[in-house]
C-alpha cells in the first residue's frame, strides 16, 4: 500500500492534519477537505480494523457478501472448510470484479470475463486455454495466483472484521473497552448468538462521515431534532392504543428535554470508541419473564441479571460500526467521498428470544432506520445544514468544548461529566488525529 | 374495524375516482383526508424486497399500520418538524389500473401504475412502481383495508429519505 503523507491547502502549502485537531475545537477542513478524505481512506480506512459483515449472512459454503473495506471492494465467503474469508473481489487476470452482486451463492467463483476460477478461500482453480502461459512468467497452476485475501481477518463471535493492514493493533488491542456494546448485544441472544434479519438497508447521507459519528454520541440534538416527531408519537399514543410495540412508543421517548439526555452515561474509550447508555427501558409482559428465564438457563443467575442491567442506547467502534445495540440494530459507515457516506443499516435478532421480539426489532427498523424512517428523516436536515455550513471558508473551527471541565477518567476511559457532554466528539477526533498522523 | 354487508364491486372509472382522489390528498398535502381512506385497522406497506410476503416479520421500506401513520402525518403538518423544513412537494401520476376483483377475505383487488416526482430544496426525485390496493366498503364508502407499494428500487441504495407518502 502506498500511503500519502500530506495533502495541500488551497494556498499550495502542506496541510499537516496534526494541526486540524484541537483539544476541544476541530478545523472545518478535517470534514469537508477531499484531499483530507484520500488521506483518511489510506491512514484510517487502510489501517484500522473494519466491519465487514456478519457470518450469519452466508450460512452456506459457496455464500458470499460483497461490500467495501475502505476504497477496496471486497467479497465475504464461507468456503467448504466452513470458514469465513475476506478476499478482493478484484480478478487478477485484467481486474474485473469477481462478484459485482450485492450477495448470492457460487461455487467455484467464476470471473466472467475470461473464465478463471476460484475457490471459497481464493485459491486460483483454473485458466481456460492454459497452454497459452506456457514459457510465461505467469503459473496458471499455483493456487497463490488467485483473488487475494486480505491481510487481517478476525472473526469475533460471528461479526467478521478486516484490516488492509498486515501489521498495527491486533483486533483485541484495536477494540479494547470499545468491544463491551457488541459483546453485551451478543450475550443477549439466549442461545448464545444473533443473526441478521434479512437484508440490510442501504442509505446514502449527503454529508462527511464524520459529521454523522459526531451526532450518534450528541445528546443534546435529540430535544431539539426529534421534537417534533417524538410529540406527535406521544400525541398519537394518547389518542389509540400502539399496536406493535418498539416503534412508536421508543420514538415517543426522543422528546426528553436536555436534562432527561444529561442523566445518560457517556464513555470514551481509547480508540475512539464509546458508548452511551440506553434510555428506552426494556421490554416486559409474559414474552418478556420468558426471555428472561431462558437467559438465566443460559447464562446463570446472576451472569444474566449482570448482562440484562448493561445496555446501550449507541456504541460507535471507531471508524465504521454504529450501533444502536438496545435496539439491535447497526449501522456501517462506507464513507465514499468527503460529502458523501454510504451506510449499511442491519437489524439483528436474539436467537432464542421470543418471536415478539423479532417483531419489535422489525419495527424498531422500519421506525428507526429504514429509508422512510421518521428519527433520520430529521437528522438528514442536519447533517445536510453542518456539512453545507462547513463548505463556507471565512470561519475554521468547530467547537467542541462542552464538557471538557467535567471528564471523570475511568481507567483508559473518559466518562463524559453528563450525557450531553461533547466528550465522545473530542474523544474520536483524538484518535483521529493520532491514525493521521502516525508513521 | 370496517363491516363488509356485500361484496365491494367497482367498475374500472370508479376505481380511477378513488385512486386519483388518493394522490390529489397527497399532492395537495391534506394528509387527514389521505388518512381517512383506510380502515381502522388499515396499512400501508412498501416491501424492502420485491419478494417479500410479512412485513411483521420482515424489514421493510415503509411499514405503517394507522397509529404510525396518524403519527407521521402529524409530524408533516407539525411546522417546526426540521425534515420538513422546506416541505416536500410531490406529483401523482396513477396509470393502467385493473380491477382485479375479489378476494377470500372479499376486499377489492386493484392494480395500478405510479410515477411519483417529490421536490425539496432544489432536489426532484422520482420513484416508480406499482400499487396493489385491497379495498372494502360500499362503492359511495369505499375504504382501504391494505395498500402495497412495490417500488422498482425497493432494494436499492436511497440518498432521500422518504417522508410523504408514495
Ligand atoms: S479479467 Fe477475469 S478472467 Fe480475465
Ligand atoms: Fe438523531
Amino acid at each position: 500500500m502506498t500511503v500519502a503523507t500530506s495533502a495541500r491547502d488551497a494556498s499550495g502549502a502542506d496541510l499537516d492534519p496534526a494541526s486540524l485537531v484541537e483539544a476541544e475545537r476541530v478545523h472545518r477542513r478535517a470534514y469537508v477537505d477531499p484531499e483530507i478524505f484520500e488521506l483518511e481512506m489510506d491512514l484510517i480506512f487502510g489501517r484500522s480494523w473494519i466491519y465487514v459483515g456478519h457470518e450469519s449472512q452466508i450460512p452456506q459454503a459457496g455464500d458470499y457478501f460483497t461490500t467495501q473495506v475502505g476504497r477496496q471492494p471486497v467479497i465475504m465467503t464461507r468456503h467448504t472448510d466452513g470458514q469465513i474469508y475476506v478476499l478482493e473481489n478484484r480478478c487478477p487476470h485484467k481486474g474485473a470484479l469477481v462478484c459485482p452482486e450485492r450477495a448470492g451463492h457460487s461455487r467455484p467463483f467464476v470471473c466472467m470475463y475470461h473464465g478463471w476460477s476460484f475457490d471459497g478461500d481464493g485459491a486460483l482453480r483454473s485458466v481456460p486455454a492454459r497452454s497459452g502461459y506456457e514459457g510465461t512468467s505467469f503459473d496458471p497452476k499455483d493456487p497463490a495466483n488467485g483473488l487475494k485475501q486480505l491481510p487481517r481477518v478476525q472473526n469475533h463471535r460471528g461479526f467478521i472484521f478486516a484490516s488492509l493492514a498486515a501489521d498495527g493493533p491486533d483486533f483485541k488491542t484495536w477494540a479494547g473497552k470499545g468491544l463491551r456494546g457488541l459483546d453485551n448485544l451478543v450475550d443477549r441472544a439466549p442461545a448464545g448468538e444473533v443473526e441478521v434479519i434479512g437484508d440490510c438497508y442501504r442509505t446514502v447521507q449527503n454529508n462527511n462521515w464524520k459529521i454523522f459519528l459526531d451526532n450518534m454520541s450528541d445528546g443534546m440534538h435529540t430535544s431539539f431534532v426529534h421534537n417534533q416527531m417524538a410529540k406527535a408519537a406521544q400525541k398519537t399514543i394518547a389518542r389509540t392504543a400502539v399496536r406493535r410495540p418498539g416503534g412508536l412508543d421508543v420514538a415517543a421517548m426522543l422528546a426528553g428535554e436536555p436534562e432527561q439526555m444529561a442523566r445518560m452515561d457517556l464513555v470514551a474509550h481509547p480508540g475512539g470508541h464509546f458508548d452511551m447508555v440506553a434510555f428506552a427501558p426494556p421490554p416486559s409482559g409474559p414474552d418478556a419473564d420468558q426471555y428472561k428465564a431462558s437467559m438465566e438457563a443460559f447464562h446463570g443467575k446472576e451472569r444474566a441479571e449482570a448482562i440484562l442491567k448493561e445496555s446501550y442506547h449507541s456504541v460507535l467502534m471507531f471508524p465504521t460500526l454504529v450501533m444502536q445495540q438496545s435496539l439491535q440494530q447497526m449501522r456501517v459507515i462506507r464513507p465514499i467521498s468527503a460529502n458523501k457516506t454510504l451506510l449499511e443499516i442491519w437489524v439483528f435478532c436474539l436467537k432464542g428470544a421470543p418471536e415478539s421480539f423479532v417483531r419489535r426489532a422489525v419495527t424498531g427498523g422500519n421506525v428507526g432506520n429504514s429509508p422512510s424512517n421518521v428519527v433520520a428523516a430529521d437528522d438528514f436536515e442536519s447533517y445536510y445544514r453542518v456539512h453545507a455550513g462547513l463548505e463556507s471558508p471565512q470561519t475554521d473551527w468547530v467547537l467542541l468544548h462542552r464538557g471538557a471541565r467535567q471528564d471523570v477518567p475511568q481507567g483508559s476511559s473518559i466518562k463524559g461529566g453528563d450525557g450531553n457532554s461533547e466528550v465522545c466528539m473530542r474523544n474520536m477526533f483524538h484518535a483521529w488525529r493520532d491514525y493521521m498522523t502516525a508513521q | 374495524m370496517s363491516t363488509i354487508e356485500q361484496t365491494l364491486k367497482l367498475t374500472r372509472s370508479e376505481a380511477e375516482d378513488l385512486l386519483f382522489r388518493q394522490a390529489e390528498y397527497l399532492d395537495s398535502r391534506d394528509f387527514n383526508a389521505w388518512l381517512d381512506l383506510f380502515t381502522d385497522d388499515g396499512s400501508y406497506w412498501i416491501p424492502h424486497r420485491p419478494t417479500d410476503t410479512d412485513p411483521e416479520t420482515q424489514m421493510s421500506f415503509m411499514f405503517d399500520d394507522v397509529p404510525m401513520m396518524m403519527a407521521r402525518c402529524e409530524r408533516l403538518l407539525d411546522p417546526r418538524t426540521m425534515g420538513q423544513l422546506p416541505p416536500t412537494r410531490s406529483s401523482h401520476v396513477v396509470s393502467n389500473v385493473q380491477v382485479l376483483g375479489t378476494n377470500g377475505d372479499g376486499e377489492l383487488i386493484v392494480r395500478s401504475r405510479f410515477h411519483v416526482t417529490q421536490f425539496r430544496r432544489d432536489t426532484l426525485k422520482f420513484y416508480a412502481g406499482a400499487y396493489t390496493h385491497h379495498l372494502v366498503g360500499s362503492p359511495d364508502a369505499v375504504r382501504i383495508q391494505r395498500q402495497r407499494v412495490d417500488l422498482i428500487d425497493c432494494d436499492g441504495i436511497h440518498d432521500t429519505i422518504l417522508q410523504v407518502y408514495l
